[in-house]
């Protein structure tokens, strides 16, 4: 099984390569030599063919073994020999005893091949300090939870993403009114006009972004877009080694649900928002279809950061193109209720203070 | 002989007193009066007019004299000038003499408003003298004279408008103890602050989680990707409704300012520099 996996080494020393993601090139740990995407693209392209042949062949063999039971893959390093067991969706990995960086190209060939790949831009010490930056400006984080946790693991991971085109076709309508007053001596005069308010109308979206992969959560995955889609490159192995990558364990009618919903909310937003110039709109009827476009298959590059503080896993996501920084932190209680009192003393003070001066 | 030329002369000089007294009852003073060449001719002219019109109209004499010092002419302070030219000169309409005069001296930049007569005291309250000054003391201080004048004669109007409707413009003054601070005002403020605590605690704990799904995708419709083919606004119905708010007279526990009475010819003043 040797052979279904590609290890990327270094044409002048054998050594292993991984991609810089500042350069854009790969480069050799050993002899600092870098290559470009495409000279090494065509240096391991019928290596990667073989290997992604060879790993269609066992598949249609059906020759299952314990690995497989378990919903894993068993494959070997081809340059220690070592075994490595992988989830099924594992296209890029490293080696757990040379630590070489090991492609599957079979899992990314074929009808599982991504169109696109945004590269990696930031590395692994940008991604440790955007987390100990996060840390700061954040009064209500416990003091001991910065000052006592450490990663736990961080790794770069290539995130297999559906990007949904599509066409929503909104119908709404809605009850408006416009109210003025007149004050002529002592009498206030009110006039209530409603309305009867109707909106149609497209709105077109493009590249909605939704996470193909069980395993990574959404609301991570949400919460650090958006990604630069200028950035968008045609699909290369090239681009994985020295970062992890999965295929996508859920298809693109599996995902669609979620950009759909976003579409939807978004293209009625709109349509109210051109609603104006009343005292009071309320909507009274809402049609919002989308029409889906072909998804496109993309893998986007992500960094996880894992830390544990008092028995409890923290998980970071860092958007590895833009460097933006997400994840939930534990709040102190003490601090909390510090904060609120503190505040509410201070604002009952002054206010009674400016209250006592002007009333006296 | 000489008991005749005694004579003679003593009916000289009683005439001549007559004739004296008689020049100065007849001696009348414009509406508005610039020795201080403030004014063009044809800004005088028309403020000249408007002030006949509206003194004519309220039967109470608005009048302006602007003179270079005020000390030229009376020993005294500004108020005592204004008075003087008031009852010297006869101004104020009416068998109480009604009227307002706005005396002005430019070398101390003194002003003086002064109200006459029943109808000109009524009209032209304590309170009403302090907002009238307020609208054209902030032209003055621009040096905006016309303008200045022009306010003065248009919001005496007013005011007379108001006193004619039984309504002169007056600060209500409650009898009522004033308010003091205390535990229901001590209540609010801490109500208050618990509110501003808690949003603001819910703000920061807001910051510590970050990890939340998307609902929305503004990000991703493209320059020109909204197309709005129905665009109807339909008028349906308009409803009316009219109510009357409470008018101040019926206000108990308290009174209107009105007017005091300065001096020893019944009128009132308000006075200041500009």
């Amino acid at each position: 099984m040797a052979d279904q996996i590609s290890n990327y080494q270094c044409p002048s020393c054998t050594g292993p390569l991984h991609f810089d993601g500042k350069s854009g090139k790969l480069q050799c740990d050993y002899c600092g030599s870098s290559f470009s995407v495409q000279e090494i693209e065509a240096l391991y392209r019928e290596k990667d063919e073989a290997a992604a042949q060879a790993q269609a062949k066992e598949e249609q063999g059906g020759e299952s073994n314990w690995a497989q039971a378990q919903g894993l893959k068993a494959y070997n390093c081809p340059s220690c020999g070592a075994e490595l067991i992988c989830d099924e969706s594992t296209a890029a990995t490293s080696c757990p005893y040379c630590g070489n960086p090991s492609i599957v190209p079979g899992q990314l060939s074929d009808m599982l091949k991504p169109d696109y790949v945004i590269p990696f831009k930031l590395g692994k010490e940008e991604a440790k300090a955007a987390l100990k930056k996060y840390y700061q400006g954040k009064p209500l984080l416990p003091k001991a939870f910065s000052r006592e946790n450490h990663i736990e693991e961080i790794k770069g991971v290539y995130v297999p993403f559906w990007l949904y085109d599509g066409t929503a076709e909104a119908d709404m309508s809605f009850q408006a009114t416009r109210t003025t007053s007149v004050t002529l001596g002592d009498t206030v005069t009110t006039t209530t006009e409603y309305y009867n308010v109707h909106r149609a109308g497209t709105v077109r979206f493009e590249k909605i972004p939704v996470d193909a992969s069980k395993k990574m959560p959404d609301a991570h995955m949400d919460a650090i877009e958006p990604y630069d889609y200028d950035e968008l490159k045609p699909f290369s192995t090239a681009y994985l080694p020295g970062f992890l990558a999965d295929k996508y364990d859920q298809g693109p009618d599996a995902c669609s649900e979620r950009a759909e919903t976003r579409a939807q909310n978004t293209a009625a937003d709109l349509m109210a928002q051109t609603v104006g110039g009343y005292t009071s709109v309320s909507p009274t009827e809402k049609h919002v279809s989308v029409r889906r476009g072909k998804p496109i298959y993309a893998l986007l590059p992500v960094w996880m950061l894992s830390t544990r503080w008092a028995g409890k896993n923290y998980l970071f996501a860092m958007n590895g193109q833009t460097g933006k920084l997400i994840g939930d932190l534990p709040v102190s209680g003490g601090r909390a209720l510090a904060w609120f009192a503190g505040v509410s003393a201070g604002v009952t003070a002054v206010l009674s203070v400016l209250m006592a001066l002007f009333m006296n | 002989m000489k008991k005749k030329a005694l004579i003679s002369l003593l009916l000289l000089l009683s005439l001549l007193c007559c004739l004296t007294v008689s020049v100065h009852a007849e001696a009348r003073l414009d509406y508005v009066n610039d020795y201080a060449g403030l004014l063009s001719d044809y800004e005088r002219q028309s403020l000249s007019e408007e002030a006949a019109q509206l003194s004519e109209q309220y039967d109470c004499g608005v009048y302006i004299v602007i003179v270079g010092d005020y000390r030229e002419f009376v020993n005294g302070n500004i108020e005592t000038f204004t008075e003087e030219v008031f009852h010297s000169y006869g101004l104020g309409r009416g068998e109480s003499e009604n009227g307002v005069i706005l005396g002005m001296s430019m070398d101390d930049r003194d002003y003086d408003i002064y109200a006459h007569g029943d109808f000109g005291n009524y009209a032209f309250t304590d309170y009403g003298k302090e907002q009238l000054a307020d609208s054209f003391l902030d032209n003055f201080r621009r040096n905006d004279w016309a303008g200045g004048f022009r306010d003065f004669v248009e919001n005496s109007g007013e005011l007379m408008r108001r006193a004619r409707n039984g309504e002169p413009l007056d600060q209500w003054i409650s009898d009522e103890p004033e308010e003091h601070f205390g535990v229901i005002e001590l209540f609010i403020c801490l109500i208050v602050g618990l509110i501003t605590g808690g949003a603001t605690v819910s703000g920061m704990k807001k910051q510590m989680k970050t990890a939340v799904e998307q609902t929305r995708a503004s990000g991703y419709v493209p320059k020109g990707g909204v197309n709005l083919r129905v665009q109807s606004d339909q008028f349906v119905n308009r409803v009316v409704t009219s109510h009357r708010i409470r008018r101040e007279q019926n206000r108990s526990g308290g009174h209107y300012r009105g007017t005091t009475i300065s001096g020893s010819h019944g009128g009132s003043h308000h006075s200041g520099k500009f």
